[in-house]
């Protein structure tokens, strides 16, 4: 049995990868594509909790594919925070799909949501690929496929500020692929080896004479998997890709694609160059300083948004900032609240983008302008909405505040008090600019004036993946003292 | 699960059922909520051969912040015992007498909630347990005091609600510091680190627990919310209000002084004479009322002194603390039985005429003989008539006074003691007003029988009271033994034999009526009652006097209020004209015009390669924009000109473009290259 289910993480992979992506394009009739994908989603889903509570009740695993062991063959290394994170992943991608179902094909042509549902198994799978594997070169090969795919599913809708946004995407992120490249190249030459274990051992028999080409690839692989994760100033494509992708799309990109490659960087400082080295350089400064502005650099970008998802998209920037100045602590507290967040961030960011989608998908706006009352018309999700951006905002028990709480602790214990204020500022902002459009929504006699009630609200049925999501999130912050204890053991065997 | 949990969760869950029950069919949410309460009380009781045995504890990890941490000791299961009694007969009543009122499901659904973090609060074992629970228990009961919605009880509710919350804080406060000093929130453990602390430590902590806990118990002089509070909640809700609510305040109390500061005498003394203040303003102040209601709450303020000073002893007997301790918690469970059934009563008066003034209802129950036998029980059981349960624990407390004159010789327990015979005088001569303008005059009005507007089963909780009462009253000694694992519980040596029939208690009881009667002759009939056209109008001299919470609370805090509001305005304005000043700098800059001289038009021209035409080419094109740029700058202020803002606007498009971009991300990695290798 628990022969079984240690080939649950590869099997996830492989059937997205048979099913969801090569076996589609033979399928006809949308509606048998809808339920298969729907089916894989969640039974991947399904497989990720099994893992994940085979995890907590037996510990972390190790599984070599094909039976090749650790420095021939591929090994994936699962343990707490890959089996968290790869459930939220598959979890919030089951979400999406289902509530893509009623909303697809109003944003993008028919013939392409076939094409949607295919990148989209493909994107799940490289994505899961990325946390899992402890291969660093079959890493890059996943982040390299998630990256098409995640164009594609931006330029899917076919309009001209898409393929526009895609192609800015796909420069600069294959420009941040091509540093990650270069970054394993520097490491194979001084290590020979790809398994992260064994890269690790050589570099610290290697690490006094040199510390110059280790700084070197550190930086390389810092600011190339920093590009994909929309880090601070090399978050300009975010904003566009998320704005103009259809709103599942937008969800999945803002919730799992830039989440994967900071786990992934988390692994290279960890597990390939290791805490000792990590530390001695200044990386995590580094870190610090990206993560402290783009906290407030994005928050004040969203503040001057006149498009909603655009805001969002903003405010994207403005929480993986968070998530970096988590790495960028160095304690164990702060890494752990960053996968939280990681968590955190992807239940909230996800029901926020769908809520949204719902607004302009029922009204045909885009300004925030325009969905002054939208309380009165569309009460449940303005309500979705509400609550997640209570989160983003820091309310207690939701989420958002956890890890703004817990953050803030950590910053303490690690010396560092004057980011306490970049943590208080930020989070002020966040309630600058999500509240107007909370209290433009339900209050206001102006914006009320002449709108109906539960008018444009769509069908209970079509919110019911939204709803689950905000209740997941709900209770992952109701059950935040478990779920950090959790994610500490990953930490602490790390 | 265990058995504690299983006993707190079943009324949350049964709140909310019976809240969707309730907007299906009445009649089976009642009937669901008598059973429920009726399954909890069996519960309670079959948890006694356990808890006489050992203390339970029982704790869950990871919720409520720390923890919830559980703990039955026959101490907590003493007050657990009286809650779970008092809500299953309150549920009994209610399902009675709501049938009238509106938003009878809001009611319920409140009513059960409140049962739920009452049984929190005795069994929470963890200071931040507790203080949820208690706050959560505030917060519930207001809904059951606004019940009516009418001007009254919401005045009474903003009392209540602000009282509690302010109490909640304070309360909080402590928990704060004691946490700060001691690294822990456990009840138990806390008491064995604070006497590490500095004495005036342990006075701040004491002093805002006490607060805290006293608003609640209302102690003299934070009581000022209980007998509006009392007033206008519904009947079965006051009954558990003066019942059991009452007691969680005093619970708060007990543990403070006993578990936390290990029965400081200072903190004792300071309780003891608090409880004699109450003795007397509660007595005092409920001999003018001519509410029911409202002279069975002050009549609620004044036994809380009894229990108050019962509290006070348990430090200063110091070793045989034991026996105040045990006195307090038997007069805690006797006070809960009686007020229970006299709120009860009064209730099925009001069922009557939606009217509790003497002046319109005397003589009203001249024939009721049923109500009148057992409000008369209530009455005995009050004002400790020997063989009713109030006698009992009267003897016990008056017992602790006259060892602790024994013992110390201090002046104050003579004074404790005659007020102690005062307080009981007084308690007789209310309690007599009551009864004989309610129950014994004869008033024309009220002859012959009046249609009964309930049904006779309302009356069978009071039954079941009144028996308790009687049984309590007459077997005091097998009571106590059921008590007695408290004493044990806190290492204190107990009196091996219980004596409450001798001579000198009964002495001391007849001398409390006797007293009580003159007071009733002599004061209440000649100095509160005016005859008006040959019918006797009670009046109420209290409305003129002096009101704590008019005449200072409001007062001083409007004050504080006004002030600080001042001060924060002139703070706010002087922020806010900083702030405009920065936008209209910012929006000036924005608005900055810039000259954006045109382009110099360098026209192709085919050079030859003769030096000469050469020369002549250059010559002519530099006058030529001489020439432009004289014009554009004589033309001033008709040339092209742009806003500062526009240009940053253009600046900004050319920022997120592509190859803006990568420039930008070779910049970013240059200078993480500089830092990380300069800084290293």
């Amino acid at each position: 049995m628990s022969q079984l289910i240690q080939l649950f993480p590869l099997l996830s992979i492989l059937i997205l990868l048979i099913f969801g992506a090569f076996l589609t394009p033979l399928l006809k009739r949308k509606k048998i594509i809808l339920k298969l994908h729907i089916a894989i989603n969640s039974l991947v889903t399904a497989l990720s909790f099994i893992t994940l509570f085979y995890v907590a009740k037996f510990g972390p695993f190790v599984f070599q594919i094909g039976h090749y062991p650790a420095p021939f063959g591929i090994v994936f290394k699962i343990g707490p925070i890959e089996s968290s994170i790869g459930l939220m992943f598959s979890f919030v991608m089951t979400m999406v799909m289902w509530y893509s179902i009623f909303s697809l094909e109003k944003e993008i042509k028919e013939k392409r949501v076939s094409f949607f549902y295919i990148l989209n198994s493909l994107l799940l799978a490289s994505l899961l690929g990325i946390v899992y594997t402890s291969d660093i070169f079959n890493g890059y090969v996943f982040l390299e496929v998630s990256t098409l795919a995640a164009c594609g599913i931006i330029i899917v809708k076919d309009k001209k500020e898409n393929i526009k946004a895609a192609i800015k995407y796909l420069l600069l992120s294959s420009l941040g692929s091509g540093l990650v490249l270069m970054g394993i190249a520097f490491i194979y030459s001084i290590s020979g080896h790809l398994n992260m274990t064994y890269i690790h051992g050589e570099i610290i028999a290697a690490a006094s004479d040199k510390t110059n080409l280790l700084l070197i690839s550190l930086i390389l692989f810092t600011i190339g998997l920093g590009i994909k994760s929309a880090m601070f100033p090399m978050h300009v494509w975010l904003p566009d890709a998320h704005t103009n992708a259809p709103s599942p799309s937008s969800a999945i990109l803002s919730s799992l694609v830039i989440k994967a490659p900071v786990v992934f960087l988390i692994k290279i400082y960890y597990l390939v160059y290791g805490i000792e080295f990590i530390s001695n350089s200044n990386v995590f400064e580094l870190l610090l300083i990206f993560g402290g502005f783009g906290m407030i650099m994005g928050s004040l970008f969203a503040r001057r948004q006149k498009i909603l998802k655009r805001l969002i998209a903003y405010s994207s920037v403005a929480q993986m900032g968070y998530i970096f100045l988590g790495i960028g602590l160095g304690n164990e507290l702060g890494l752990t609240i960053a996968i939280y967040h990681m968590i955190a961030h992807g239940l909230t960011k996800s029901s926020l983008f769908l809520s949204a989608g719902s607004f302009i998908e029922q009204t045909g706006f885009k300004n925030i302008e325009d969905f002054k009352g939208i309380g009165k018309e569309m009460p449940v999700t303005l309500g979705i909405f509400t609550l997640s951006a209570l989160s983003l905002i820091g309310i207690p028990v939701l989420p958002g505040f956890i890890s703004k709480w817990n953050l803030a602790l950590a910053s303490i214990e690690s010396g560092k008090i004057y980011l306490l204020a970049i943590i208080l500022i930020s989070s002020l902002l966040n309630a600058v600019y999500y509240f107007p459009i909370i209290i433009n929504g339900y209050f206001g006699e102006d914006n009320l004036d002449g709108k109906v009630f539960r008018s444009k609200s769509k069908p209970i049925k079509e919110l019911i993946p939204v709803i689950i999501l905000s209740l997941v999130m709900v209770a992952v912050g109701f059950l935040s003292g478990s779920v950090i204890n959790f994610i500490k053991s990953g930490i602490s065997i790390m | 699960m265990n058995q504690l949990t299983i006993i707190l969760s079943i009324p949350f869950i049964s709140a909310g059922m019976s809240y969707l029950l309730g907007s299906y069919n009445e009649k089976i949410r009642d009937a669901f909520n008598v059973i429920v309460t009726a399954i909890v009380f069996l519960l309670i009781i079959s948890l006694y051969p356990k808890v006489s045995a050992t203390t339970m504890e029982y704790s869950i990890s990871d919720i409520m912040g720390t923890g919830l941490h559980l703990k039955m000791d026959s101490f907590r299961y003493a007050l657990v015992f009286i809650s779970g009694l008092g809500w299953f007969l309150g549920t009994m009543f209610s399902t009675q007498y709501i049938t009238r009122y509106k938003n009878r499901n809001r009611y319920y659904l409140f009513f059960m909630l409140t049962y739920g973090f009452t049984l929190g609060v005795f069994m929470a074992d963890n200071l931040l347990n507790l203080f949820t629970f208690f706050e959560g228990m505030s917060l519930t009961s207001y809904a059951l005091v606004i019940h009516d919605e009418d001007n009254y009880s919401h005045d009474a509710g903003i009392s209540y609600l602000s009282m509690s919350l302010a109490g909640g804080l304070i309360l909080l406060m402590g928990i704060f510091l004691v946490f700060d000093y001691t690294k822990t929130l456990e009840i138990g453990e806390i008491g064995k680190t604070i006497q590490l602390l500095t004495q005036v430590k342990q006075y701040i902590i004491a002093g805002l627990f006490i607060i805290g806990f006293g608003i609640k118990a209302s102690m003299f002089p934070l009581h000022t919310w209980l007998p509006k509070a009392y007033a206008s909640a519904p009947a079965p809700a006051t009954a558990i209000l003066s019942a059991i609510l009452l007691k969680t305040g005093l619970f708060g109390v007990i543990i403070t002084l006993v578990e936390i500061l290990n029965a400081n005498l200072a903190v004792s003394y300071v309780v003891f004479i608090i409880g004699l203040i109450n003795i007397m303003l509660g007595g005092i102040m409920a001999i003018m009322q001519r509410n029911i209601k409202r002279i069975i709450a002050y009549s609620s303020m004044s036994q809380t002194g009894f229990m108050l000073l019962g509290i006070g002893m348990i430090g200063i007997l110091g070793d045989d603390g034991g026996f105040a301790l045990i006195a307090t918690l038997l007069y805690m469970v006797n006070h809960a039985v009686f007020k229970l059934l006299l709120f009860m009563a009064a209730g099925i008066i009001y069922m009557y005429f939606k009217e509790m003034s003497l002046n319109k209802i005397w003589g009203f129950g001249k024939h009721k003989i049923l109500l009148k036998g057992l409000f008369l029980v209530g009455i005995l059981g009050i004002i400790g008539f020997p063989g009713f349960n109030g006698f009992t624990s009267k003897t016990l407390i008056h017992e602790a006074i006259l060892e602790a004159q024994h013992l110390t010789h201090y002046f104050i327990f003579e004074i404790a003691e005659l007020i102690f015979y005062l307080g009981g005088a007084l308690t007789v001569a209310y309690m007599l007003k009551l009864f004989i303008a309610v129950f014994v005059k004869e008033n024309k009005e009220f002859q012959g029988q009046y249609k009964l507007k309930f049904r006779k089963r309302a009356l069978l909780p009071l039954f079941i009271l009144a028996s308790i009462i009687i049984f309590i009253g007459l077997f005091p000694v097998y009571f106590i033994g059921l008590l007695s694992g408290t004493g044990q519980m806190f290492n204190y040596t107990l009196p091996l034999e219980w004596s409450f029939f001798t001579r000198e208690s009964l002495m001391s009881s007849f001398l409390t009526m006797s007293f009580g009667i003159m007071i009733y002759t002599l004061i209440v009939q000649n100095h509160l009652v005016i005859k008006m056209e040959n019918q006797m109008i009670y009046v109420n001299p209290s409305y003129k006097w002096f009101s704590l919470e008019d005449n200072l609370y409001k007062p001083i805090i409007k004050s504080v209020f006004k002030t600080l509001s001042d001060i924060f305005k002139y703070l706010d304005g002087w922020l806010l004209s900083t702030a405009r000043l920065a936008i209209k700098a910012g929006s000036a800059i924005g608005s900055f015009d810039v000259k954006v001289l045109p382009k110099l038009e360098w026209d192709r021209y085919t050079i030859d390669l003769e030096p000469n035409k050469i020369r002549e080419n250059i010559k002519e094109k530099v006058t030529e924009s001489k020439e432009t740029i004289q014009n554009s700058v004589s033309d001033k202020f008709n040339g092209e000109s742009l806003k500062m803002k526009d240009i940053i606007e253009s600046y900004k498009i050319k920022l997120s473009g592509i190859t803006f971009s990568i420039f930008l991300l070779g910049i970013v990695i240059v200078l993480s290259y500089i830092f990380i290798f300069i800084k290293k």
